[in-house]
């Protein structure tokens, strides 16, 4: 009951902002010079045609009603068309994303998986030289951004000992599997098509690698420093003279209450991925959301941008409860304080 | 040494690095406690009770060095123990009660996983989840807690102090042991609620024919609880009598100080308490430790550290006002 | 009465440093970032060929690996790559000093109003707008703003600070509501200060630590930043040097010109670097430790 209220407000919380932010692109859209029904058909078009398509987009109305039949129109998915490839901006959001998503799922669990277990060898081994290498390379990863890592990986993995493909998600050669998800890894496993599930993973490691490595990282190093931190609380002492073995101290009583940092960081970095995979998907030419995201940036195509921007704020907003109700389920003093 | 005792140490002498060089704590502590007996320690914040009773129990902080000394318990040497023997041995012998029932508990787990745990690995049979949970109940209602099945669903955050501090005599119980040390268990809690937990301390302890240490800066609590006393300062005891020898025919003039520093309801002289701060730990000056505080300092106290002497039939001070031999001037 | 201030201030920096050396690695750091600044500055006088920084093309001298002329080789123009890494820092240490110094009073200022009036209608506008610059990946926030604006230094910055001045807002909002019950705020309120008074000399001293701790951090972020609107072709446009640019111009030469993305890529990894190791020298500084 307690846990359905606290969400519900958290809920009620983020479409606050998916609505502030929904405000904020469309004052974006309008502040851009230029007329945008003569952007959209061209400069060539006649001076009818182009008055014709203002009235069709409303433009002669008073801006909230502008924003009024724009919203109606994202809320039913009609995005309008893209300038760049010509076709409705949906079409071209359902053909891109699963790409993108694939990436950064798989790169979300390299990030959480690997970042804590990093964080726990380094506490079990404070101050030897396991926990000092971790810290420096953490350290370095932390620093590092993705696009740096994948020029890195590019140049050694793609060239000097070529062992993975850099470019793209499959090999020529191969088709894609029968589309359920949209995932290839998932769908080349249900259709049972081994060769071109072991092609994709290859494809698909470097990159993700590259896009892990910062938030990996990050999380190893919160998760040591919030374990020693927490080592040193009254409350380990008193399990370990209540007669609690050292390891279930350790992993049970310790790790839990020190997870709730990493929980958070890790929530923020898993959104983040999405912005770093605008640089990533660029360098290994993935054809995912992001590096459509960018063509239609640098193309300044209003209505693919104001798509890209109002689904990665969905799924920021969305991942932000997520992170929520899994903090609130380590952490009980967050959903009962009040 | 006699079969008598539970608990002796002798001679613990413990240093703690820090930044800049060894914090002489422990500066050769003695004493013992029998079976069935009940042991009060007083002395002010910071003269190295706690860290005595950590040492007993081996949760001394990572810069903790010990120097040399001898902590038995029936005939073990538990600081010649290794981790998983002593590990063994603690919880079968030794429970703890600490001062701040704030944060002695797990913020994260219920109660009822706490308390559980600690039945679970203190128990010699494998336990079922039913019989957990019921003996989890018996050690709650123990304490003298209602609803034992709402407590233990608890988060340690939904309770009170008091009830709290209930929680880890309960956890403290759990297991079965023969010493109960209560470091200043009431301090953190408020007035009305000490007197009760002081006493739920005293009569478990009689219940359960456990021997107990009672840790306290203030005198008024150990009176009707213990049968003996120790006073400490900054790192030795000092005096040690029976209780009612102690409030009869104080002799250390730190003890007098303290008994004097008691506000007392009945009116009278309002005590200034003992001018002066305990000393500097990291470079103390030689002989007795009180010296700079005491206003019946002499020669000899600057230069020689004062031992242990019997003034009358268990009574012991370690002071040279009451030493015979020494020079006197 | 002044001598006894300057003993003060004199005894301030002394400990400060004493908690900011105590760490070696930040005192690399500073070194570090110190003569990277000074690298910035005295460009035109340590570059061997500070004309290669801007419009210069030599085809013949193009994409040499590095040697002893051109430390660092040079690009598809026959541009000296270390050179424009060095004019290079002056765009991207301008980027972090500039962006702080919007972002920072912005979000300070906001953060302390909101805080103070928790709850009132102030407090909703402002903490709601905070909120929503917050629904997105900051590095999204930023691309957004600067695909609409023309690609140049002054855009990204404002791009940038679009993307960086909720974090500021937020982190003294959240420390305003805990300090303003303090006694100290509490008491000044009765003895009847000004509202001014009360947020700019009781509550803001007492935020500043977290302040300026986060700020030594976010320069680093800022430039990883402005760096990654390059990359992808949305910050500063050539001929101006820019690590950004730089890197991505490289990427596409790899494997056989790699000093072109290489070199770029490190001194940006290595400026993040030193501003990280001052980052955690002055989280040292403020933190009080028990002596």
């Amino acid at each position: 009951m307690r846990t359905i209220k606290f969400l519900l407000k958290r809920l009620a919380l983020s479409l606050i902002v998916l609505f502030g932010l929904s405000v904020m692109i469309f004052i974006l859209g309008r502040v851009v010079p230029g007329d945008p029904a003569r952007m959209s058909l061209g400069a060539n078009a006649p001076q009818e045609t182009v008055d014709r398509m203002r009235q069709q987009m409303h433009l002669d109305e008073p801006l909230v009603v502008q924003y009024g039949y724009w919203f109606s129109g994202i809320i039913q998915g009609d995005f309008g068309k893209s300038l760049y490839t010509k076709r409705p901006v949906i079409v071209d959001l359902t053909e891109f994303f699963p790409a993108t998503l694939e990436l950064v799922i798989f790169s979300g669990l390299l990030m959480g998986l690997g970042g804590l277990i990093l964080g726990i060898i380094s506490t079990k081994f404070n101050n030897t030289w396991v926990d000092n290498i971790i810290r420096i390379v953490s350290y370095l990863g932390v620093v590092t951004p993705s696009f740096v890592f994948a020029i890195i990986f590019l140049l050694i993995f793609g060239y000097l000992w070529p062992i993975f493909p850099t470019m793209g998600r499959l090999s020529q050669y191969l088709s894609f599997p029968p589309n359920h998800t949209g995932l290839l890894l998932i769908d080349s496993l249900i259709a049972g098509e081994w060769e071109t599930f072991w092609n994709g993973f290859s494809h698909i490691i470097l990159p993700a690698i590259a896009l892990a490595l910062g938030g990996m990282s990050q999380e190893a190093r919160i998760t040591r420093s919030s374990m020693l931190d927490n080592m040193s609380k009254d409350y380990i002492l008193s399990h370990r003279a209540y007669g609690i073995p050292e390891k279930k101290i350790f992993y049970k009583y310790l790790l839990k209450p020190s997870l709730i940092p990493t929980v958070t960081v890790f929530g923020l970095d898993f959104a983040v991925l999405f912005g770093n995979a605008f640089l990533v998907e660029m360098v290994f030419n993935w054809p995912g959301l992001s590096r459509y995201g960018i063509n239609v940036m640098l193309q300044k195509d209003l209505n693919a941008i104001s798509a890209v921007i109002i689904l990665l704020g969905a799924i920021f907003v969305l991942m932000n409860i997520v992170t929520d109700l899994v903090v609130s389920f380590l952490d009980p003093r967050i959903q009962l304080a009040d | 040494m006699g079969d008598n005792y539970l608990l002796k140490v002798e001679d613990l002498t413990v240093d703690y690095k820090v930044y800049g060089g060894y914090l002489k704590v422990l500066d050769g502590v003695n004493f013992y406690v029998k079976h069935n007996e009940r042991v009060g320690i007083i002395g002010e914040t910071g003269c190295g009770k706690t860290t005595t009773m950590k040492s007993i129990l081996r949760l001394q902080a990572n810069n903790a060095i010990f120097r040399k000394g001898k902590i038995t318990v029936g005939d073990q040497d538990i600081l010649k123990m290794n981790d998983k023997n002593f590990h063994a041995f603690r919880k079968k012998g030794l429970a703890m009660i600490f001062q701040e029932p704030m944060i002695a508990l797990n913020p994260v787990f219920t109660i009822g996983q706490q308390i559980e745990d600690v039945i679970y690995h203190a128990s010699d049979t494998k336990l079922s989840k039913a019989e957990l949970k019921q003996k989890a109940r018996e050690v709650i209602a123990s304490v003298s807690l209602p609803d034992a099945d709402r407590i233990l669903s608890n988060y340690p955050f939904q309770l009170s102090g008091g009830m709290r501090q209930r929680i880890c005599i309960a956890l403290a119980i759990s297991m079965a042991q023969k010493l109960l040390i209560a470091d200043e268990p009431t301090t953190a809690l408020d007035v009305t609620i000490q007197a009760q937990i002081l006493e739920l301390i005293d009569q478990i302890s009689k219940q359960k024919k456990m021997s107990l240490i009672l840790i306290t800066h203030s005198l008024g609590l150990t009176r009707n609880t213990t049968d003996r006393m120790y006073v400490m300062y900054a790192g030795s005891m000092i005096e040690s009598c029976s209780t009612k020898q102690l409030y009869e025919n104080p002799l250390h003039p730190y003890t007098i100080g303290l008994l004097k520093s008691i506000p007392r309801l009945t009116g009278g002289e309002f005590s200034n308490g003992i001018p002066g701060r305990l000393p500097d730990y990291m470079n103390p000056q030689p002989g007795c430790r009180f010296q700079n505080r005491c206003t019946k300092v002499m020669d000899i106290c600057r230069r020689q550290k004062p031992s242990e002497i019997e003034v009358e039939p268990e009574h012991y001070v370690a002071c040279f006002l009451f030493d015979q031999k020494g020079d006197k001037q | 009465m002044k001598s006894n201030k300057f003993t003060f201030w004199k005894e301030n920096v002394g400990r400060s440093w004493y908690k900011f050396s105590r760490n070696k690695l930040s005192v690399i750091g500073l070194t570090l970032f110190i003569l990277l600044i000074l690298a910035a500055i005295l460009a035109p006088l340590i570059t061997p060929y500070p004309k290669h920084a801007g419009n210069f093309v030599d085809l013949i001298t193009g994409s040499q690996a590095p040697d002893a002329r051109h430390l660092m080789g040079t690009d598809i123009y026959g541009r000296d790559m270390f050179s424009r890494i060095i004019f290079a820092l002056r765009p991207a240490l301008l980027m972090g000093i500039m962006v702080l110094a919007i972002v920072v009073p912005i979000g300070t200022i906001l953060g302390l109003i909101a805080g103070y009036y928790k709850g009132k209608f102030g407090d909703h506008i402002i903490m709601r707008l905070t909120d929503v610059f917050l629904g997105l990946p900051p590095l999204i926030l930023a691309l957004a703003v600067s695909s609409i604006l023309k690609p140049t230094l002054t855009n990204s910055m404002i791009a940038v600070s679009v993307a960086f001045w909720p974090w500021y807002s937020r982190l003294v909002y959240n420390m305003v509501i805990s300090i303003k019950n303090e006694h100290y705020v509490i008491s000044s309120e009765l003895l009847g200060e000004s509202r001014v008074h009360i947020l700019f000399r009781e509550i803001l001293p007492n935020c500043l630590s977290p302040i300026f701790t986060k700020m030594t951090l976010d320069f680093g972020w800022v430039i990883i930043m402005t760096a990654s609107l390059s990359f992808v072709g949305l910050g500063e446009q050539p001929p101006d040097p820019s690590l950004g640019t730089m890197v991505a111009e490289g990427a596409r030469l790899l494997p056989d010109k790699w000093w072109v993305a290489i070199y770029p890529a490190f001194t940006i990894v290595l400026l993040v670097l030193s501003l990280n190791l001052i980052g955690d020298g002055v989280r040292d500084m403020f933190t009080a430790t028990e002596e």
